[in-house]
């Protein structure tokens, strides 16, 4: 039983969101992302004693599917690592509807090295600041920053290049 | 935030994982839940095994040495009876 009390099923309805997102959005592939998201509450299951607070076992979930997510890419090696400025551009007509432009956003966030690729998803899925990304991802503050930066940057050039804004 | 940001916002939303997600999940949790086979309960109950089976043979090794000597004194035994009743027919 858990210090905090805290119920093991009541915890998986409701961080699956999260924790499979946090997944989905990295690899992109959902039977993967649905593999690891099952990894990291059984990880989640066996460990529940150490478990302090809801907010520490948010804490703890995203820091663990982050970590797997990562280890899942490396082991697999499915996807080839390719700059952002690499990825060929897909086919997206000026003045594309919303899901268009999301499916495009997300597969140009898929397409970003490893580190710079969670730290996107960290603030824009979890909306978390530098702050918080950096302590998940025991990264430095400062290359947390650069991370975002960077990724926005190349990110609002690939979209102005097809006429798709990226103010 | 700007409408990049906004848009990133949006794209980055948060998915329902499939359905039945947490029900199978909180079933492969159960099953772990169940007591391993534990190793060393087999060890110790293989030690026991053989530590018997040694005892056994020993015993049986022990058995084996004590009809030898005791057919032996019987053997030994026969043999000075029987010299034992020459000699007195030798006596005058």
């Amino acid at each position: 039983m858990p210090r905090s009390g805290l119920d093991f099923d009541s915890l998986v309805r409701q961080h699956q969101a999260m924790v499979f997102s946090l997944a989905w959005h990295f690899l992109h592939d959902r039977a993967v992302a649905q593999e690891v998201a099952q990894d990291v509450f059984l990880a989640l299951h066996r460990n529940l004693a150490k478990i302090e607070s809801p907010e520490h076992a948010q804490f703890w979930l995203r820091k663990t599917a982050a970590r797997r997510a990562i280890d899942e890419v490396r082991r697999r090696k499915r996807r080839s690592q390719v700059a952002l400025e690499e990825v060929a551009e897909p086919a997206a007509p000026t003045g594309a509807p919303d899901p268009m432009l999301d499916a495009l956003l997300r597969r140009l966030i898929a397409a970003l090295p490893e580190a710079p690729r969670m730290v996107m998803i960290l603030r824009y899925q979890e909306d978390l600041d530098p702050a918080a990304i950096a302590g998940v991802l025991d990264m430095p503050l400062g290359t947390v920053k650069s991370h975002l930066q960077r990724s926005l940057a190349l990110l609002r050039e690939k979209l102005q290049r097809r006429g798709l804004g990226g103010t | 935030m700007d409408s990049l940001e906004q848009d990133l916002k949006r794209a980055m939303a948060r998915r329902e994982p499939p359905p039945g997600f947490a029900e199978r999940v909180a079933a492969q949790a159960a099953r772990t839940r169940r007591p391993a086979p534990r190793r060393w309960l087999a060890a110790a109950a293989m030690l026991v095994l053989m530590a018997g089976g040694a005892a056994g043979y020993r015993w049986h090794q022990g058995m084996v040495a004590k009809q030898r000597v005791l057919l032996a004194v019987k053997i030994a035994g026969g043999t000075l009876y029987r010299v034992q009743a020459r000699v007195k027919e030798m006596r005058p």
